[in-house]
């Protein structure tokens, strides 16, 4: 009796784990990778740190536009970040609060998706292989930065950044991609969900306050000039 | 385990297919994807640009799907210099078009010109110099390759000053009434645009 009990416990605990683990890992995000690539604009130097107090007594007004492929909330969470990148380099930034201050940069943002590519041949095809031949999505985008003076509104600089990404679901890509993450990339080279963002919001936010900077740079030029005659 | 082994060849052959993909992935590293400037093209672009350079398609298309991309791999990578040079030679030629157009405008018959350039950085201060030449002599303008001869007091002074009146200073020592100096120089570390002004008739006229 006791025997016939073990028995059955070790035939039937490693199949409900496989089972487990199999549906466990058709939710999207458990086995997927993504790849980010810079394409025009972001893979530019950029001579400062965004981690730096680049903007101390800079006023900044900030506006993410809400479009078919950005809604609204997406648009907010830019404007909160790109908030929280300026004020951590020293400068101030208006918000809804702030009403009709006077402020030294406006800065629109405007995304549009500029390619997307997804095959849905691939997810019967990979479920059916157990995933081991992975699911395939590409998409790129291009955010517009317009920057504006203050003073009056005029533009002076409109840059665009593009970026391509690549996300891949399957056990077989995923384990690959986790193997050469153990034993063969250094840290730098790891490729997961958190290098990709980390990697994209350095180049993004870098050209971007390098953007400004180099508008402040060129405005403090000027009014120097303007003294010294 | 044994069930998934004649499976593998599916994945070996998307990886394939995936082999040459510019974008960081299984076999490219990011910094060798990072090396690579890369914009998305078209068939009919390629062909244009450079013809054979693609094979034809097959008459009734292709199983795969095909994606072209155009990447250009610079002399130097990214990191391979220091940043703010790096930055400032990845926007040079607009620069200095922006440059000597400003300046064209601002002295149209200058019989003569010459270039001079300032940065932190004595390399890329040539450079500059240079590009300021190439652009002027591309746009038909008479280039002398001469440099100021200014007394070591002079100069010992000038340095003293902040450029915005170290420059219109120096234009006052400058022979320039049959000659126009263009100067183009960087004032900030971490800037990484240039700022420039012209000398003509011993009166500087600022451009940027």
């Amino acid at each position: 009796m006791y025997e016939k009990h073990v028995r059955k416990k070790t035939a039937t605990t490693p199949r409900k784990v496989v089972v487990a683990a199999f549906c466990a890992c058709f939710l999207p995000g458990c086995i997927s990778v993504y790849h980010y690539q810079p394409l025009q604009g972001l893979h530019r130097s950029y001579a400062l740190s965004y981690k730096e107090a680049n903007f101390a007594g800079l006023t900044l007004n900030l506006s993410c536009i809400a479009n078919t492929f950005v809604s609204e909330s997406a648009a907010g969470v830019l404007c909160d970040k790109l908030r929280t990148v300026f004020e951590g380099q020293g400068a101030k930034v208006l918000d809804a609060e702030s009403g009709d201050a006077a402020f030294d940069y406006g800065l629109e943002f405007e995304a549009t998706q500029t390619y997307h590519h997804q095959n849905a041949w691939m997810w019967p095809v990979s479920i059916l292989l157990f995933t081991l031949f992975p699911v395939e999505q590409e998409y790129a985008f291009k955010q517009t930065v317009t920057l504006t003076r203050g003073s009056d509104g005029s533009p002076l600089r409109r840059e665009s950044f593009e970026a391509r990404f690549l996300w891949f679901w399957g056990a077989g890509y995923w384990g690959l991609n986790k193997l050469f993450n153990v034993t063969v990339r250094n840290d730098s080279e790891k490729v997961d969900d958190a290098s990709m963002r980390r990697d994209f919001s350095r180049d993004f936010y870098s050209q971007v306050s390098q953007l400004v900077y180099n508008a402040r740079t060129r405005d403090a030029f000027r009014n120097a000039k303007v003294e010294a005659q | 385990m044994t069930v998934l082994i004649p499976l593998l060849p599916f994945l070996l052959l998307f990886l394939f297919g995936r082999s040459g993909d510019p974008a960081p992935g299984l076999f490219t590293s990011k910094s060798d994807a990072a090396r690579y400037e890369c914009v998305r093209t078209t068939r009919e672009a390629v062909s244009r640009e450079k013809p054979g350079a693609l094979k034809e398609r097959a008459p009734r298309g292709d199983f795969l799907e095909e994606e072209l991309f155009r990447c250009d791999a610079p002399l130097f990578a990214r990191g391979d210099r220091p940043a703010q040079g790096d930055a400032l030679l990845d926007t040079l030629s607009e620069q200095i078009n922006e440059i000597v157009a400003g300046a064209e405008v601002a002295v149209p018959n200058a019989p003569a010109w010459s270039a001079l350039a300032h940065h932190g950085d004595d390399v890329l201060a040539r450079k500059i110099r240079f590009a300021l030449e190439v652009a002027l002599r591309s746009r038909e303008k008479a280039v002398e390759s001469e440099l100021p001869h200014l007394s070591a007091a002079d100069i010992v002074a000038l340095s003293q000053k902040p450029p915005q009146e170290s420059y219109p200073l120096l234009c006052a020592k400058l022979p320039s009434r049959n000659k126009a100096w263009l100067a183009a120089f960087s004032v900030d570390a971490k800037e990484t645009v240039l700022h420039a002004g012209v000398c003509h008739d011993e009166v500087w006229t600022w451009l940027l």
